[in-house]
């Protein structure tokens, strides 16, 4: 069962080591995680203060991987709608760019994104965005593999 | 079988790859002459608990080790734990410590030589789970044995070995293949160290990162689908 997006990794910070991925529905729990229900949430039009760069974008994936939890120079951990910016950022700049330890980094911040939501009522409506982005990293990655043809995702 | 005199110590917490590590040591009768053991932190103890039927399985390699080596037991100080390993009368250190462990910069002044095997070609898979990385993007996996130092995964290479993926399940990759590819490399690693081989420089790369079990998933599927 796919449960990486149910919990806090500052907390449980073996979340991903040896993780058990030999089920035959490991691929429809990971998609079924995606699956979000977004009827009774408020999805509206985020003006983030991020800043977005090629230095900020590799400090983004060290801190996702170290860290676990993005803070502002206020030390105050952003909010899910700022995450949601900087998945979107990351993905796009994989759709130019591809490489695999920032497209790890991305699916980890993807679990996140979707725990914190679970918490919350409303978000930024680019939350629609990030996983269809991610979608296509996926293909694009299997296309690199060469497994395309056979799996289906 | 003749006994192989290496005069070396492992620094070892009780999980599945240094249990694996003593039953290497033990069936090529290299015995160390110091066990220093280290408490488990709480991330070897949540795997632990992930791999606990093999772990029961190779526990009894233990005793066999009671009788011929000297067991130091440390208690959760790392100040007792330096201060064991600067008293050590061996020089090269065996790591088989926790998982996720990195010893603190003070641990590489006290003049002794930290053998550790890293799961990844050596200096272009720094970090973790880089097996799975390497086989995607270069087919092949391998391991390379270090003496560790302050900077993760940039100590000097001792000895790399490419294996054959297509000799690999790749869904018992963690639990079986790791611990026992580790060993292989870990002995070959030992038999040489009194012979002068030239050292492969280790240079700054990127580090990897724990696996994103997607990922993972989608190696394991090109590993079982590879004709």
């Amino acid at each position: 069962m796919y449960e990486y997006h149910k919990f806090d990794p500052s907390i449980k910070r073996s979340l991903y080591m040896y993780s058990d991925v030999n089920n035959k529905n490991f691929l429809n729990d990971f998609k079924k995680s995606r699956n979000l229900k977004l009827n009774n949430k408020n999805l509206f039009l985020h003006k983030s203060k991020i800043e977005f760069n090629l230095k900020k974008f590799r400090t983004y994936i060290k801190i996702i991987e170290t860290k676990k939890k993005i803070f502002s120079s206020k030390n105050k951990e952003i909010t899910i709608d700022d995450y949601i910016e900087i998945s979107k950022y990351i993905a796009e700049s994989l759709l130019k760019k591809f490489d695999l330890i920032s497209f790890n980094s991305m699916l980890k911040l993807n679990d996140y994104i979707i725990y914190l939501l679970n918490l919350k009522k409303k978000c930024n409506k680019n939350i629609l965005i990030i996983f269809k982005l991610e979608f296509k990293l996926i293909l694009h990655l299997s296309k690199l593999m060469k497994i395309n043809e056979k799996i289906k995702l | 079988m003749k006994k192989l005199n290496y005069n070396f110590a492992i620094l070892y917490a009780k999980n599945l790859r240094s249990l694996y590590y003593l039953s290497s040591l033990k069936k090529f009768n290299m015995i160390p002459s110091s066990i220093i053991k280290i408490p488990n932190n709480k991330i070897t103890h949540s795997i632990n608990k992930k791999h606990k039927i093999p772990i029961k399985k190779k526990e009894k390699v233990l005793n066999f080790f009671k009788t011929r080596s000297k067991i130091i037991n440390i208690n959760k100080s790392i100040k007792d734990l330096l201060e064991k390993l600067s008293n050590l009368k061996e020089k090269y250190i065996i790591f088989a410590g926790n998982y996720g462990q990195i010893l603190p910069e003070n641990f590489f002044k006290i003049k002794k030589f930290f053998i550790h095997v890293h799961p990844g070609d050596l200096p272009n898979y720094k970090g973790s789970t880089t097996y799975y990385y390497e086989y995607i993007n270069e087919n092949k996996i391998s391991f390379s044995s270090i003496y560790l130092n302050h900077k993760l995964d940039q100590g000097k290479i001792l000895l790399k070995k490419t294996f054959n993926p297509k000799k690999i399940k790749f869904e018992k990759i963690d639990e079986y293949y790791d611990p026992i590819l580790r060993s292989k490399v870990l002995i070959e690693t030992l038999k040489k160290l009194k012979m002068k081989n030239k050292v492969i420089t280790n240079k700054k790369t990127n580090s990897y990162y724990v696996i994103h079990p997607l990922i993972k998933y989608l190696a394991i599927f090109k590993s079982k689908n590879k004709k």
